[in-house]
């Protein structure tokens, strides 16, 4: 009798244990939105390092996270070093790295880039899906969805019909194909920088600016060095005397996809009650 | 023929100035935009031409003009065709003390630390320049010094930058190394205006100084244009020049190479003569790049500083070509 007890708890832990070793145990992050969505939705004890992003504030919305856990400059002799059983990337950054790793039989893969809500949810379970946390992915996306559908509806008839833009450092604007356009278009804002013909983020000459005189103008508040390194675009006389309503939205809530999105509809609105 | 000349040089520089407000990415009505601006009606027209044509504008001619100036000034002072601050790291030096300033936040204390800073960088490199002429005889070999100080200060503002606390800031660099007069406002103006209006007379005070050097350094002397006397006013006026286009527009390259050697058919070889024919000979040419830049159809409006290389390009290799036939 204790001898097939012993058995069938022997029968029972085997699939577990083959499950178990089939989970990846050792991620490597070498990308700043695989690195947070990460923090996310697996335990740190899975993560072998992360871009050496995650830990700024700058970059990573969730930098206090990632203190403690590794990092990595993205060069494949330290990533092999790691021994990862999975390898996140983007698409678009560390290419070179990544096909190295290919190469040298590691699993890689890489997120795409969301210019839409949807594209962000479906981001946000594919990244669920690869570090097999699912149920985390799933509930993120409905709680994100449902704080972003409530800002919506509470937003959309304070804004509908007036213009926006969306402005980085340097002068960047964000034209149609980006998040922001779809973040102003679902307030049911106008895009002045679509209108304008830009299509993904680019430069919009100030005249055209001007030209278009937006109602708003989302920016990132930077500090006084950061502004004047960056081009004092912002400061520039012209823009002061047409005076549009300036809101500050981080960049890193739009460059990475992730249940920050929703933090930027309800600073929206808490930036509109403060001084409506 | 040579003395109505200098008049329909400034004609010129007149009439491509007025071409620079009409040209622009807004279609504006430039008329209705100056009658808002006479009735004081604030209208988006008038903002654009008041807040952005007129200060850019007003910045590519003053650019040109010192630019011009001060390479006419370094032709006579090294008595080197080839000489000009930007192909002797002299305008890249003074961007690096420039874009210190604005890393370190000094900016923002006095309006005049940034145009200061980039003229100490100007002056310091006109001086090691001089040292180095000593040292090194013979027109490339100036050159070639020139080519390492660029290199040297252009690789250190990028350094500066890369470490910047704003990951954008980086994209600085190519306003710095390029130069540009996009996006600029008044102030611009008023911060650059001072220190090119002092230089500028500096220079033009040099004139006939200059003109006697070009005979030789004991023929000037001999003709009481001691050259210790003469030399810290020019340097000191290229130092004013390119320290204030520098600050406010980065490192537009080769005008000064190629105004001189334009208009020396012109007005004559006289290096004195030559420097008050630049002054408008360098504004027209900005202009004309400025309104060009803003013509070519791209999706991103060009650098200023690529069109000028552009142009500058062949024209230095024309000028070494025809160095060696001289020879």
């Amino acid at each position: 009798m204790k001898r097939l007890f012993s058995l069938l708890l022997a029968l029972t832990l085997i699939p577990a244990a083959y499950a178990q070793s089939s989970i990846s145990q050792r991620i490597v992050s070498m990308n700043v939105c695989t690195d947070q969505l990460l923090l996310l939705l697996v335990e740190p004890a899975r993560i072998a390092a992360l871009s050496h992003f995650a830990a700024d504030p700058a970059w990573s919305s969730l930098a206090a996270q990632a203190a403690g856990i590794p990092v990595n400059r993205g060069q494949p002799d330290e990533v092999v070093a790691l021994e990862p059983d999975l390898v996140l990337t983007s698409a678009f950054s560390g290419t070179f790295a990544a096909r190295v790793l290919e190469r040298l039989q590691l699993r890689v893969e890489r997120l795409g880039f969301a210019a839409s809500r949807e594209e962000v949810y479906r981001q946000i379970a594919q990244m669920a899906a690869w570090t097999d946390s699912n149920s985390a992915g799933q509930q993120m996306i409905i709680a994100t969805r449902a704080r972003i559908d409530a800002s919506v509806q509470q937003l959309q008839p304070r804004l509908a019909g007036n213009s926006a833009l969306f402005l980085s450092s340097n002068g960047i604007a964000f034209g149609s194909s980006t998040l922001q356009d779809d973040f102003l278009r679902s307030l049911g804002l106008r895009n002045v920088a679509a209108e304008a013909g830009l299509s993904g983020p680019a430069p919009l000459s100030l005249e055209l600016l001007l030209q278009a005189a937006p109602d708003f103008i989302i920016s990132e508040a930077r500090g006084e060095l950061d502004s004047q390194l960056a081009h004092p675009f912002l400061q520039h006389a012209a823009l002061q005397r047409l005076n549009p309503r300036r809101l500050n939205l981080p960049d890193r809530w739009f460059d990475c996809a992730g249940p920050w999105l929703a933090d930027a509809y309800v600073s929206i609105a808490t930036q509109l009650d403060a001084a409506p | 023929m040579t003395r109505a000349a200098l008049p329909l040089l400034w004609l010129l520089v007149l009439l491509l100035w007025l071409l620079e407000l009409v040209v622009g990415p807004a279609t504006i009505n430039v008329f209705t935009a100056l009658a808002d601006w006479i009735n004081n009606s604030d209208s988006v027209a008038r903002i654009i031409l008041q807040e952005v044509r007129v200060p850019r504008a007003l910045l590519a001619l003053l650019t040109g003009a010192s630019l011009a100036i001060s390479g006419a000034a370094l032709q006579g002072l090294l008595r080197n065709p080839l000489a000009s601050p930007d192909l002797l790291g002299i305008s890249q030096t003074a961007a690096l003390l420039a874009v210190c300033v604005l890393y370190f936040g000094w900016s923002q204390r006095a309006w005049w630390l940034l145009p200061l800073a980039a003229l100490l960088g100007a002056a310091l490199a006109v001086l090691l320049l001089l040292q180095l002429t000593r040292k090194l005889p013979g027109t490339h070999s100036l050159i070639l010094a020139g080519l390492a100080l660029t290199a040297l200060t252009s690789a250190l503002t990028t350094f500066a930058l890369s470490f910047a606390p704003n990951p954008y800031a980086l994209q600085e660099a190519y306003f710095w190394l390029l130069g540009s007069v996009a996006n600029r406002s008044l102030s611009d103006v008023a911060i650059a205006l001072p220190f090119m209006l002092l230089g500028s007379a500096l220079l033009l005070s040099c004139g006939r100084a200059l003109d006697a050097l070009s005979l030789g350094e004991d023929t000037a002397a001999s003709l009481g244009f001691p050259l210790a006397r003469y030399r810290w006013r020019l340097i000191i006026g290229v130092a004013c020049n390119i320290g204030a286009a520098v600050a406010v527009s980065g490192c537009i390259g080769f005008v000064g190479l190629i105004v001189p050697h334009l208009l020396r058919p012109l007005c004559g070889a006289q290096p004195g003569r030559l420097l008050g024919w630049s002054l408008p000979g360098g504004a027209a040419l900005v202009l004309l790049a400025d309104a060009l830049v803003q013509l070519v159809p791209a999706s991103q409006e060009l650098q200023l500083g690529v069109l000028t290389a552009l142009l500058g390009g062949p024209f230095f290799l024309l000028l070494l070509l025809q160095q060696r036939s001289e020879r």
